[in-house]
């Protein structure tokens, strides 16, 4: 793995000053998403010139807008602040592009790469953006190393069970596999990714590079690249859930008034679980003109997991893991009966028929004014805007982001969000030998700091930013919001994996039906965990007490580390 | 058919007779009020079908209200899926394969696949029927085909598909299609052919036909109806498939109940007016199959100016 | 030519001497009848099946260490087996299975039956309207599935004309109270699968003898006179037909579970292919499923046998009255009064 600084070049120090500056010259979400709406390919983004002006005037911008900037080897061209996403030779990037050169004039790279990819992340790689730019992230690709970009799709519903057939029959017809995180174990164990630590090492990403490494250091490497010690993806999402609330009703002074004399506290943004349930109860009023849940988090099969996991890894400094290092199964105690009892609880909070709706539904409760909080995906501030009409309903501009809610473990406040779902991309071990060093490099290039912040900018599709300097981008901060932007600072080193061990979607499944059974008040919550407990230990033992029992003392890195405690205060 | 008059002469243990009141108006209401009845109760998801294919993205499966009728019906759901105006913002990702090819691939695998199995179903009906073939364990056999839970058998044909590089191919998928759908034609025509009599082909043969000529001179056009019934149902089972070309096809095969399944975007989940527009499109060619032969579906499978 | 003229055909065939009907040539005939749906089958079934077994006795997963051929590193012998008649939950899967047959094919069938009834007389454009009632059919599975997911929303148009006709709020939860999601899901099942069995059984109808049943009439025969003691007898084959083949389908029901609440809530919905489906797709244990496949398939044969051979008895007896009774004495009368003639 890559220590210290090894980019060579700095980025030209206007960059840094854009957070400063940002609140006069940021574009408002509306003025962004009407000059970026899209006609086929490629986005308009009228907005962009205004914003510029601010930053670097003078005849160096004309000398940027024609092509690279001085010592950049490589990246877009053709809009302003284009040079914030080009590359010199010493970085991740220019070092994959070099490496790709020189393995294509030996011969030994293909002439196309073929990427399995979910069908909706493909704007992000074939689309120009912004406004000016001459060529999609994927013709950049093809400019600089000759080699063409094909892409094979797949949905979410049948991702994995394509993934595990093709495993199975050992399909090498793709060079990039794509999963989420939650199967990393289960498709590492298959043989389907190749691990990628020789690549690593010979071209030396910045992942723990603290400016363009990912944020949050080395836990979040573990966290988005590795499973038992050794790496296989290259992170090209971030699906940490930040807690969205409804600042308008917490601002409001009858409301703080009336939660004050209730409840002798002052209302503000919950930071225990103890003060969500105050908080979520206080704004249930389904009777109300507008009935408002106060807690739509989601419980439905499937989407209800991880806030149980919210709940649950929160309950110990620093973390609560799911297994013990000898492999068995951790939930059976205080902690994992109380986080069910508060997933239970918090169902009274929830819409009627919250045990049949996902997001999508959710998105539409925030959109339309009813739900006042929950757990859910960082790209909720990003869809529930004016623009949409399918879910914004006037209530998008009120809602605000930060860490979910955790508990005071010996006087120390952990919060901790966890990762659900997030898909990234793999080598496929089982394609031509050949291909897989130029398909490990596509992954460095696409997936370093400056292409990576480059290709989340663009709107058009689900790979969200995790590295630190993306936080920082103003085609970022546009695309997302300056207050959500802020949130996922705090939420990204405070997270916490699912489990991705070898038979995840097993452990994942028995404590999805249990806390279903428990949710339709089929059992009790203790009774619920003693199920899982139970089941978990099975699949254990049916998979090798001994091996799982290493992955999981693996997983522990994965964890945010000692000491990362809070943020006492709300974020936004 | 006329309907006999409710007042017939008195006969013998029919006393009721005289004072019989002309039943037949009430009987045809109720049989019509049965009827709609009925129509509505089994119309009403075709209906929800139909206008959510109408109805843009918030009126699909807005929490807490109901859309009985779109409010502002569109066709873009239409356009967005066969590919005419691909529907394209930044919170839908640009459709990269309109439903046309799909479409394509499964009229293609599930025509073909009934073909097949029609052809090698219908021949072995007759044989059971006519000449007890097999025995009295074939037709059984033969039935346990449909009888094995097809997401077992699915692994290892799965296998063997790769291995014959049969896998992600049509010819794959319709050999597939005319084995698990045969079944189902021996035993609908095995009792259609069981309701022609012997004699019918035997004086075929008297008259100098072989067994072949007796078959398809003079059984065949007998249950003619019955094997119309037979192909519809089973070019439905076809069309329909969904876990067998899910495991056997990736792009070169992919059908379009395959493709329905993947109407997702990363921005609004489950396509529903998208998935219904597909739905109003794929109910087409069975429907104008049924059409096609709608006369023998009802009418022509006449033999009871043969039995005794 | 028409059953009218085959049968004048056969009483005015030429007096000579009939060919030897139970000779070699029809064996050959028969052989070749059914050989190419021999082939289809062995084809289809022989490999996989054996694979099956193969893997069934072990504890095989694609997500161990070796591909399929491998698979006997993880030999158990009959563990699989044992674990699965064992396991609570495949029981339950089972039961909830038949539960579900039960109640579906009953209903199907009674209500196919009464809409055949509705359509037997003629009626202008009865064709297009019983085309309309074959439309569910002809709707692909899984979107009848989510069809029906958003109709029984707890604010779905169900709930919101059930509230409309009782004048009060209806929120009757269809999708996760575990006592109502088979109901929920049968009701697709019978949705989709009633036009079958009207179809079916308005065909057997319109075949019956129509000069039998006038006369009965005629003879003062009230309509469920004639219907329990005419038409009955006389459709028993095609209703029975009608049964095994849609028992035999709704016993491997799938899309209707698992699209409305993938089974669940828990268990709640999961019939035994759901159950199969989740330890194939979401567990990766192929060793094991098949194993439990394999159980699943000899308890159906069973119950074929058992259910079909007295049956196929019982319609070939009804055939025989059917279509004229012995034909074996039949022919031979015949042959007897030909050979008769000609030593005349």
């Amino acid at each position: 793995m890559s220590k210290g600084n090894l980019e060579g070049n700095d980025l030209p120090p206007e960059v840094h000053d854009v957070s400063a500056n940002e609140s006069e010259k940021r574009l408002t979400r509306g003025k962004f998403i009407a000059g970026a709406g899209v006609a086929g390919a490629g986005l308009a983004l009228g907005g962009v010139p205004a914003m510029a002006k601010g930053w670097t005037p003078g005849s160096r911008n004309k000398a940027l807008r024609s092509g690279l900037a001085p010592g950049m080897i490589g990246g877009p061209v053709g809009f302003k602040g284009a040079e914030r996403y080009q590359y010199p030779a010493n970085s991740e990037e220019g070092r994959a592009i070099l490496g790709l050169k020189a393995l294509r004039k030996a011969g030994k790279a293909p002439d196309t790469l073929v990427v399995q990819a979910l069908n909706f992340a493909r704007p992000q790689f074939e689309n120009k953006c912004p406004k000016g730019a001459t060529l999609s992230i994927a013709g950049i690709f093809e400019k600089e190393t000759g080699i063409k970009l094909k892409f094979v799709e797949t949905n979410p519903a049948s991702e994995y069970q394509t993934n595990i057939r093709n495993a199975s029959t050992k399909n090498g017809s793709f060079d990039l596999v794509t999963g989420a995180i939650e199967d990393t174990g289960d498709y590492a164990e298959a043989g389907l990714l190749r691990p990628l630590d020789d690549y690593v090492a010979k071209y030396r990403p910045s992942w723990n590079d603290p400016r363009y490494g990912y944020l949050g250091g080395r836990s979040t490497v573990q966290l988005f690249t590795q499973y038992n010690g050794k790496t296989y993806w290259v992170a090209f999402d971030n699906d940490t859930q930040p807690f969205v609330y409804r600042s308008d009703l917490f601002n409001n002074p009858r409301e703080k008034t009336a939660f004050e004399d209730k409840y002798g506290q002052p209302l503000e943004f919950p930071k225990t679980w103890d003060d969500q349930a105050k908080v979520a109860a206080f704004f249930t009023r389904p009777d109300a003109a507008k009935p408002l849940y106060g807690s739509v988090e989601r419980k439905a099969p499937f989407w209800g997991i991880v806030n149980w996991q919210h709940r649950f890894v929160c309950s110990a400094d620093p973390n609560q893991y799911y297994f013990k290092p000898d492999g068995s199964a951790n939930v059976n105690n205080t902690a994992g009966i109380r986080a069910a009892s508060e997933h239970l609880r918090s169902l009274g909070w929830s819409e009627p028929g919250a045990l049949s709706k996902d997001w999508i539904s959710q998105y539409q409760t925030f959109g339309a004014g009813n739900g006042v909080m929950g757990g859910t995906f960082a790209n909720c501030t990003k869809l529930v805007v004016p623009a949409n009409k399918a879910f914004d309903k006037g209530f998008g501009k009120y809602l605000r982001t930060d860490v979910q809610p955790g508990r005071i473990i010996n006087g120390k406040l952990v919060r901790r969000t966890v990762i659900f779902y997030n898909i990234s991309y793999g080598v496929n071990a089982f394609a031509p030998k050949s291909h897989h060093e130029a398909a490990y490099l596509f992954l460095q290039w696409a997936g370093g700091a400056r292409m990576y912040t480059y290709l989340t900018a663009n709107p058009g599709g689900y790979q969200d930013p995790h590295h630190a300097i993306s936080f920082k981008d103003p085609l970022v901060i546009g695309s997302y919001g300056a207050e959500p932007i802020r949130a996922l600072t705090e939420i990204i080193p405070r997270s916490a994996p699912p489990i991705t061990l070898r038979g995840a979607p097993q452990y994942n499944q028995a404590l999805d039906q249990e806390l279903q059974k428990m949710l339709t008040k089929q059992q009790s919550p203790a009774k619920a965990m003693a199920n899982v407990e139970r089941r978990w230990n099975q699949i254990t033992k049916r998979l090798g007490t001994a091996r799982q029992a290493k992955a999981i003392k693996a997983s522990y890195a994965a964890f945010p580390p000692k000491g990362r405690y809070g943020p006492d205060k709300a974020i936004v | 058919m006329a309907t006999a008059p409710a007042t017939t002469r008195v006969t013998a243990g029919s006393t009721a007779a005289v004072r019989r009141l002309p039943l037949w108006p009430l009987k045809r209401i109720g049989r019509w009020l049965a009827i709609l009845l009925m129509a509505g109760t089994f119309g009403f998801p075709l209906y929800w079908t139909v206008t959510m294919s109408f109805k843009p993205q918030d009126e699909w499966n807005p929490p807490g209200k109901v859309f009985w009728f779109p409010d502002h019906p569109t066709v873009s759901n239409f356009t967005d899926i066969l590919g005419i105006a691909q529907e394209s913002s930044i919170f839908f990702s640009g459709r990269s394969r309109s439903a046309l090819t799909p479409i394509y691939h499964s009229l293609i695998a599930a025509g073909a696949g009934t073909v097949l199995a029609l052809l090698v179903g219908v021949f072995a009906a007759y044989g059971i029927a006519r000449f007890r073939a097999g025995g009295r364990v074939l037709p059984f056999q033969i039935l346990q085909l449909r009888m094995f839970p097809p997401i077992a058998i699915i692994i290892p044909l799965l296998f063997m598909w790769v291995y014959l590089d049969l896998w992600d191919t049509l010819q794959g998928l319709i050999i597939l299609y005319g084995a698990v759908t045969f079944p189902f034609v021996v035993w609908l025509m095995r009792s259609f052919f069981q309701e022609v009599p012997r004699e019918i082909s035997e004086a075929a043969i008297v008259d100098g036909c072989t067994h072949w000529g007796a078959f398809f001179k003079a059984v065949l056009p007998q249950a003619k109806g019955g094997l119309a019934a037979t192909a519809l149902f089973v070019f439905i089972l076809n069309w329909s498939d969904f876990l067998i070309a899910l495991v056997m096809s990736q792009d070169h095969a992919q059908t379009a109940p395959v493709y329905l399944q993947a109407l997702q975007s990363g921005s609004s989940g489950q396509e529903y007016g998208k998935q219904a527009a597909l739905a109003m499109i794929l109910i087409m060619p069975p429907a104008i199959f049924g059409l096609a032969i709608q006369r023998y579906l009802v009418r022509g499978l006449t033999f009871g100016a043969i039995k005794r | 030519m028409t059953g009218i003229e085959a049968e004048q055909h056969v009483r005015q065939a030429p007096r000579r001497r009939l060919p030897d009907f139970g000779g070699r040539s029809e064996e050959v005939v028969s052989r070749l009848t059914i050989a190419p749906g021999q082939l289809l089958m062995l084809f289809i079934v022989a490999f996989p099946a054996a694979v099956a077994i193969y893997i069934g006795f072990t504890e095989w997963t694609p997500t161990s260490s070796d591909n399929v051929w491998g698979a006997y590193h993880y030999w158990h012998w009959f563990d699989g087996y044992w674990e699965a008649l064992r396991s609570g939950s495949f029981w339950h899967a089972m039961w909830l299975t038949v539960w579900f047959l039960a109640v579906a094919v009953g209903v199907e069938f009674v209500l196919g039956f009464a809409l055949a009834l509705l359509f037997l007389k003629e009626f202008r454009g009865r064709g297009l309207v019983t085309l309309f009632f074959l439309l569910p059919m002809m709707v692909v599975p899984a979107v009848s599935g989510f069809i029906f997911f958003m109709i029984f929303q707890v604010d779905g148009p169900l709930n919101q004309g059930l509230a409309a006709i009782l004048g009060h709020n209806v929120q009757i939860h269809w999708l996760d109270d575990p006592s109502l999601v088979m109901w929920s899901a049968i009701t697709v099942d019978i949705w989709q699968w009633t036009p079958l069995m009207f179809l079916i059984l308005l065909s057997g109808l319109v075949a019956l003898p129509e000069d039998q049943l006038n006369q009965a009439r005629i003879l003062g025969a009230g309509f469920w006179h004639r219907f329990r003691y005419l038409m009955l007898p006389m459709l028993k084959p095609i209703i029975l037909i009608a049964l095994i083949i849609r028992a035999i389908e709704v016993f491997k029901v799938f899309d209707a579970p698992y699209l409305l609440t993938q089974g669940g809530p828990g268990d709640a919905s999961t019939t035994i292919s759901v159950w199969l489906y989740r330890e194939v797709i979401i567990n990766t244990r192929w060793g094991f499923a098949s194993a439990a496949a394999i159980i699943v398939l000899i308890i159906v044969s069973f119950a074929g046998v058992f259910a079909v051979r007295p049956i196929e008895q019982a319609q070939e007896e009804t055939l025989e009255e059917l279509v004229g009774g012995d034909t074996e004495g039949e022919r031979q009368r015949v042959e007897d009064a030909i050979a008769a003639e000609a030593t005349v």
